[in-house]
């Protein structure tokens, strides 16, 4: 996993291989280089939807969501000069954003290690959905939570946020084996942990099918 | 299809893309203030000595911005508060509740609070009901936050007053000093500032029950720390217990939840528990395998609270109990029906309209069915379903 300040000096790490190039992002890259704090608005607002989903989905709607978001919007804002292509800004920001929830987590793994009693916080107060959607994540981000950080990002962007292993790898900035590996490795653990919780297996599936359904069932 | 990627699957199904649009609108002013603050221009100094004291400031600033706020710890009367401990004021003048970091609140007689949240970065209180004056201190980087129902009144420093009627589901905002955001409800999506000598009154229109996750959200008490019975009964204003059914369910351990609700009297609590608690048990119920005690749960709710925004939350409920367990498609239909009448637009509307739509369509109700998909297309044009409700009308689905 790359070290989240390590991530941001020198090159910086190429991320998700596809991106848009679109002449708005060129003129921003431009306007954040010439004037940061000027182009804090706009830079937020271009990215705003892009940052909340990702860490929306990495850190399971956290209750800390609107702390780590701050965070990558500071961060990217801060570094905004090293951008040397601005081209890349998207996928520059995608792992900026990845590399922030990594430390998030990493700095949380660390503090369970030393406090004896941990509850997990609850999700955030907009996670409503359906009330038992929200008790279903609740138990699913515990069994989660029992990964290591480094398996648990590569799990998660694999798949929840169903990212390609070649783009996992480059987004946490692995070679493409040791992201293998490690998920691998995750699969292994979470086979463990998940034949524990069979019930909750069951009915994460069987809320997965019930909204399946819904489409099916109008047409 | 092997089980992780499917439960990776069905968790990104659940998670769904985001916070709310009022979340959202809070975020952006905090986010680009920190950012700006992150590159605030520097001054520079004529004279060494000068110089010389900057660079100290500096560092002890730099240490101190790195170090971030101080813990924060909550105390009535004395005695350290654990999160998610919940209050009742008992005395005519009111009942303080004091921070670490010099902040106050002071709960006026007979209002509820619950501690939701104290942390380095974020304090949060819910407002249950009745009324509160807050002090809160300026320049420590913690943001407060104040939730009464389906509203959330944001503060970084200021003075201010909230009031909560639950059953008019009116919220009243007086502040003293300073500004605070108030977001959430049927509110607009930046939300509504109010400076100092501002008053802010809102009713939770009839019909539009906004933003119910507010509410929901609340219902997932977590466990704080547990006082013995006999020490809170001594504490004017503490709630007394913390019911054993409810740590039990708190730890999803619904099973052994739902048996201590039995031996605490199930029909007692309901009639008894307040709102929030009363749809906790009645998931505790659900989860617990008893579609019979769940139901009876959620129809306790609706008949005491009817006007809460859980009300419409405990229909969408009912539903599920009635299609998933009772196999009862046309109670189901019912209450999807009078779930959308009480919240035609609020943001289970959506999933809870498909559902309809497929109930009516499996049945063969064709007329009913094509007025639900006319609705669904009106209210949500851009829903996953919308192609679907285009067949259901027969017209051809957009390209």
């Amino acid at each position: 996993m790359v070290n989240p300040e390590s991530a941001l000096e020198g090159t910086l790490p190429i991320a998700v291989a596809s991106c848009p190039r679109e002449l708005s992002d060129l003129r921003l890259a431009q306007h954040l280089s010439q004037d940061p704090h000027g182009a804090a608005p706009e830079l937020y607002d271009r990215f705003a939807s892009d940052v909340n989903r990702w860490v929306w989905r990495l850190m399971g709607a956290d209750a800390d969501h609107n702390d780590v978001v701050q965070q990558v919007f500071v961060r990217v804002l801060r570094t905004a000069r090293r951008l040397r292509d601005p081209e890349r800004m998207v996928p520059w920001i995608h792992s900026i954003t990845v590399n922030t929830v990594y430390g998030e987590l990493r700095r949380r793994e660390v503090r369970r290690i030393f406090l004896r009693h941990h509850d997990p916080a609850p999700p955030h107060a907009d996670f409503v959905r359906e009330v038992e959607v929200r008790d279903l994540l609740v138990r699913a981000k515990r069994l989660i939570e029992k990964l290591p950080t480094k398996e648990r990002m590569v799990f998660l962007l694999h798949h929840v946020e169903g990212r390609t292993l070649h783009e996992v790898a480059e987004l946490c900035g692995y070679s493409h084996t040791t992201a293998k590996r490690r998920l691998g490795d995750a699969h292994r653990r979470f086979a463990v942990l998940a034949a524990r919780h069979p019930e909750l297996t069951r009915a994460l599936m069987h809320n997965k099918e019930r909204a399946d359904e819904r489409p099916s069932a109008a047409g | 299809m092997n089980d992780p990627q499917r439960l990776g699957e069905a968790l990104s199904a659940a998670l769904a893309t985001g916070p709310s649009r009022a979340t959202l609108a809070s975020q952006r002013e905090a986010t680009i203030e920190a950012m700006r603050r992150s590159v605030a221009p520097r001054r520079t100094w004529t004279f060494p000595a000068f110089a010389l004291a900057g660079t100290v400031v500096a560092v002890v600033a730099l240490l101190w911005v790195r170090a971030g706020p101080s813990e924060l710890h909550a105390s009535f009367h004395g005695q350290a508060l654990a999160e998610q401990t919940r209050l009742v004021a008992s005395s005519p003048d009111g009942e303080p509740l004091d921070f670490s970091d010099g902040s106050r609140i002071v709960l006026n007689n007979h209002s509820e609070i619950s501690v939701s949240r104290l942390s380095r970065e974020r304090a949060q209180i819910e407002l249950n009901r009745g009324s509160l004056a807050a002090r809160i201190k300026k320049g420590t980087g913690r943001a407060w936050a104040i939730d009464a129902g389906p509203y959330s009144v944001r503060v970084v420093g200021t003075e201010f007053s909230v009031d909560w009627d639950r059953e008019q589901a009116e919220l009243e905002v007086r502040v003293t000093e300073g500004r605070v955001l108030v977001v959430g409800g049927d509110l607009p999506a930046a939300g509504v500032a109010i400076s100092a000598g501002g008053r802010f009154v809102r009713h939770n229109r009839p019909g539009k029950p906004a933003a119910p996750q507010k509410l929901e959200g609340s219902s997932a008490v977590q466990a704080g720390v547990p006082e013995p019975a006999a020490e809170a009964a001594r504490r004017p204003g503490l709630s007394t217990t913390e019911p054993s059914w409810r740590s039990a369910a708190q730890s999803a351990q619904y099973a052994l939840a739902l048996q201590s609700a039995e031996r605490a009297g199930y029909e007692d609590l309901l009639k008894s528990l307040p709102e929030k608690d009363l749809l906790l048990l009645a998931n505790t119920a659900r989860y617990a395998g008893s579609a019979a005690r769940a139901r009876q749960a959620l129809l306790g709710l609706r008949s005491r609270f009817a006007r809460s925004p859980s009300a419409p939350v405990a229909a969408l409920m009912l539903a599920g109990l009635a299609e998933d367990h009772a196999k009862n498609p046309g109670e189901a239909a019912t209450w999807l029906r009078l779930f959308l009448k009480e919240s035609p637009q609020g943001e289970l509307s959506a999933g809870a309209r498909a559902r309809l739509l497929g109930i009516l369509v499996r049945q063969g109700r064709q007329s009913e069915a094509r007025s639900v998909a006319s609705d669904y297309l009106r209210y949500h044009p851009q829903g996953p379903y919308a192609s679907k409700a285009r067949a259901v009308l027969g017209s051809a689905p957009s390209p």
